[in-house]
């Protein structure tokens, strides 16, 4: 139809006007022919560039009257056409500004050496990387966010950055905080991988624009899009260890400036499995489902608009692979959630640089745990949310955005052992943020926020960046800042519900926190380096980046106690917490086609628990990556074969005590130190489709006890408790996949 | 064990110093690419033995090559360039090889879509 649509106006066209326009570029000033200059119809992909004469000829196109022609150095002109002109002529003016057109980066990993907030943004090449189900595991060749091992039991793949939980990160999809309170914890797992275009990691905390609650760092997730090349992806895997998945994202054009998308994802988990023989499963069976829609409109006048909504239902069960036993132990779990996600944005008419934006999002989470030991749990969040921001700027060197947000949320939960609670927070108030450049060389960008909050009372966080660039190539960036949350008890650790350890408060005297707690508060100072460099006639870089998170006040979560989990203020104990970092990474391209990056982190934590200062558990003190990417030579036209090597080394870890434990139940204190090497091979086909087969863990590593577990006959007299996973229980994984991207390029 | 791998790594040294006594030379020339497409074709088009490293620049249209005297020749790069239908400053791609080129690639003029 559209083609026909077409036929017809170059028909028409063909008889009313001139079919060709020829034309020629010169410099406005010394009238010299420009060579190479682009000429292209606005808003299409045609276009022809000029010759050795500084000459071009273009053919008309249907719908199109307006040509823009560029060349680096000079300033972007729009020429309009009218319908009998076949000649015309076009002079460039030198742009003074020395706007650099930055174009889409072709690597994989692009280390921000010149933005103050971010650190390294992955795009989609990278987190093919991985099997890269959902975004949890989709940090296996990253240095900077560590995946941890699930415990077979809630089945998550934790983050930790900077040697602290995940729930220290604030999430966000689209730069809209999401993913936060009860979802903290699930929320990377339920973002499946395909869906994805990029993820940008900042470390430290970031800015203070989308809110109080980043303390490690921020990790903003970024869908495909209208700019998605292709019309359909769909993406099948399987792997070895029960995993099935179907991925889809399809992008629509409803009109040309409305376009919308549509994503779904459905997995299916069958694999009970005990590869090493503990009598639980290594990873728990059930089936998750979740969709999205998003639509962005765009119009000539400067609006801008992002809607989105997602639904997500997951279902889960784990515990014994056997059921002859008395008592068996079974959890099952249930989760859903849905979302929405509002943004508006228009650029004003005036001489000025400005815009206004509008941000809503609505979410509701409620999730269901039973354990067959008896234990329940319950939680149901309700969250509102909106703001309003102005934003300003001054040739490019000075930009101010301020607004206003509020915040609404309601959480109920209900542990059957340990009590019923409920809060609403509300937070309302107003932030700033300016950011002040000067030649590119020096910039600063000071942020503040200040908040009414209706159970701790004013708060108020303040957060500084500063780079100083000495070269195009070597930046230097000093950051510090506060941030805040509000701690989850339960859903912080899920892992409780894997356990009958006994949840004990204590030193939990703040009047109006939940449960008496009171707000986590933490300092975060940090220090970049980053070198970009030719090695090897290609780009290569390398960072030093150090980082200290202080905690001026912590919910502590103390393991250590025998038939325990012991929760208390860290204030309340007049205690210290930190985590300190030293991370170096380098990326460099040592022969064609092959990249390779290096990198090693240093961690060292000590939190004051009740019982003396101890490391937190979990973490390894020192840990290395290496990744291999290779590609080989195009062959059969445009076919490659991608090979894809990273080995991981971590350090000893500390277990949580079991000192006092009976002989039989007795777990090591420390787990050893190993290697974990995972590899992948692809074939594909450029932007057509690719296969690709992949071995997670090749030597086989596997925790044999992840699980303490004596079976007393009654829930009473059973111990069971399976937060001891520091390794995969499974071992070796392999999987296999396919990626088809249909309707792409024209 | 360790042994072999000490042995191995001065021998993968030692050929990366002998590789790098194989001069290279670098050279900068112009060609007709309008998109991303375009620098990928010729960048791969540039993928060949003799060739250490390629870079299209898109913005000044100029492919910077460095590359080994001694096993290739700029005039072949410029006809390897030509063959995928580009045109260089030093010579023409013919209307057949041209006609090879996608779509979005056409420099020379323009094709209804």
């Amino acid at each position: 139809m559209r083609s026909w649509i077409c036929f017809a106006l170059c028909i028409l066209s063909w008889s009313a006007q001139s079919q060709t326009i020829v034309g020629d570029v010169q410099d406005a000033d010394t009238k010299e022919p420009l060579v190479g200059a682009v000429v292209i119809w606005k808003n299409s992909r045609a276009g022809t560039i000029t010759d050795l004469n500084g000459k071009f000829t273009i053919g008309r196109i249907p719908l199109h009257d307006t040509l823009e022609i560029q060349y680096v150095g000079y300033m972007t002109t729009k020429r309009a056409v009218s319908p009998n002109e076949s000649l015309i002529h076009v002079a460039l003016k030198v742009n003074m500004e020395h706007q650099l057109h930055i174009e889409e980066h072709q690597e994989s990993l692009h280390i921000h050496g010149k933005d103050p907030h971010k650190f390294q943004t992955m795009n989609e090449k990278e987190l093919c990387k991985a099997a890269c189900c959902n975004l949890s595991e989709s940090f296996e060749t990253n240095a900077s966010v560590d995946g941890s091992y699930t415990d077979g039991v809630t089945g998550t793949r934790q983050i930790k950055m900077l040697g602290l939980d995940g729930k220290y990160a604030q999430l966000m999809t689209e730069n809209i905080p999401d993913l936060r309170g009860l979802s903290t914890v699930y929320g990377l797992s339920w973002v499946p991988g395909p869906w994805i275009k990029e993820i940008s990691i900042s470390k430290g905390a970031g800015s203070v624009l989308p809110g109080y609650e980043s303390m490690a760092g921020q990790i903003n997730i970024g869908h495909k899009g209208q700019e998605m090349k292709e019309k359909f992806f769909l993406n099948l895997y399987a792997g070895n260890q029960g995993r099935y998945e179907v991925n889809t994202v399809s992008r629509h054009e409803l009109t040309h400036d409305v376009h919308w998308q549509l994503y779904t994802h459905a997995a299916m988990n069958n694999g009970a499995y005990d590869m090493n023989k503990d009598g639980f499963l290594d990873n728990p069976i059930g089936n998750e489902y979740n969709g999205r829609a998003q639509m962005s409109i765009e119009k000539e006048n400067g609006y801008r608009g992002d809607y989105n909504a997602q639904y997500l239902n997951y279902a889960s069960q784990s515990g014994n692979d056997k059921w002859d036993v008395l008592h068996p132990i079974q959890i099952n779990s249930r989760q859903e959630r849905w979302n929405v996600q509002l943004k508006n944005g228009w650029i004003l008419p005036t001489s000025l640089e400005q815009s206004i934006g509008t941000q809503m999002s609505f979410s509701d989470h409620q999730v269901g745990v039973d354990q067959s030991l008896g234990r329940k749990y319950m939680g149901h969040q309700s969250s509102a949310r909106t703001s309003l921001m102005h934003m300003l700027e001054w040739n490019h060197e000075m930009k101010l955005t301020y607004g206003l947000s509020a915040n609404w949320d309601r959480y109920q939960e209900d542990l059957s052992d340990f009590q019923k609670w409920s809060r609403i927070e509300r937070v309302a108030g107003g932030f700033g943020e300016f950011s002040w450049n000067e030649h590119d060389v020096f910039q600063a960008v000071i942020g503040a926020r200040w908040e009414y909050h209706n159970l701790y009372g004013n708060i108020f966080t303040p957060r500084a960046h500063l780079r100083y660039s000495i070269n195009e190539n070597t930046h230097l960036k000093v950051m510090s800042g506060l941030g805040r949350r509000t701690a989850n008890v339960i859903m912080d650790q899920p892992g409780i519900m894997a356990s009958n350890r006994q949840v004990v408060l204590s030193y939990n005297n703040s009047p109006n926190g939940p449960l008496g707690l009171p707000m986590e508060v933490a300092w975060n100072s940090g220090v970049v380096f980053t070198q970009k460099a030719k090695w090897f006639y290609r780009d290569a870089s390398w960072s030093l980046d150090a980082f200290i998170t202080d905690f001026k006040q912590q919910v502590v979560i103390d393991w250590d106690q025998t038939g325990e989990v012991n929760v208390y203020s860290l204030h309340g104990r007049h205690g210290k917490s930190q985590s300190r970092t030293i991370q170096f990474e380098t990326n460099f391209s040592p022969f064609k086609r092959c990249e390779l990056r290096m990198a090693y982190r240093y961690v060292e934590t000590y939190v004051d628990y009740e019982t003396g200062r101890r490391s937190l558990p979990f973490i390894s003190k020192n840990r290395a990556l290496v990744n291999v990417a290779y590609a080989t030579k195009m062959f059969a036209k445009d076919k490659r074969i991608l090979v894809d090597v990273t080995t991981k080394w971590n350090d000893a870890q500390r277990l949580p005590s079991t000192a006092d434990w009976p002989a039989e139940l007795k777990m090591p204190d420390q787990s050893p130190a190993f290697w974990i090497i995972n590899s992948q091979v692809s074939l594909a086909r450029e932007e057509k489709w690719d296969i690709y087969v992949g071995v997670e863990n090749i030597f086989n590593f596997q925790q044999k006890r992840v699980v303490v577990y004596s079976n007393g006959g009654t829930p009473e007299t059973t111990v069971f408790d399976a937060n001891f996973a520091y390794a995969p229980a499974f071992g070796r994984m392999t999987y296999l996949g396919l990626r088809w991207r249909l309707g792409g390029g024209e | 064990m360790y042994k072999k791998i000490f042995l191995l790594a001065i021998a993968i040294v030692f050929s990366a110093h002998v590789f790098a006594q194989n001069k290279t030379e670098e050279v900068t020339f112009w060609v007709a690419g309008v998109c991303g497409m375009c620098e990928k074709t010729i960048e791969n088009a540039l993928d060949v033995k003799g060739v250490v490293a390629v870079d299209y620049n898109l913005d000044s249209h100029k492919v910077t090559v460095v590359y080994k005297p001694s096993k290739i020749t700029v005039e072949k790069m410029h006809q390897m360039i030509n063959a995928v239908g580009y045109d260089t400053d030093k010579s023409s791609a013919t209307e057949e090889q041209y006609s090879k080129v996608h779509g979005c690639c056409k420099y020379r003029s323009l094709e209804n879509h």
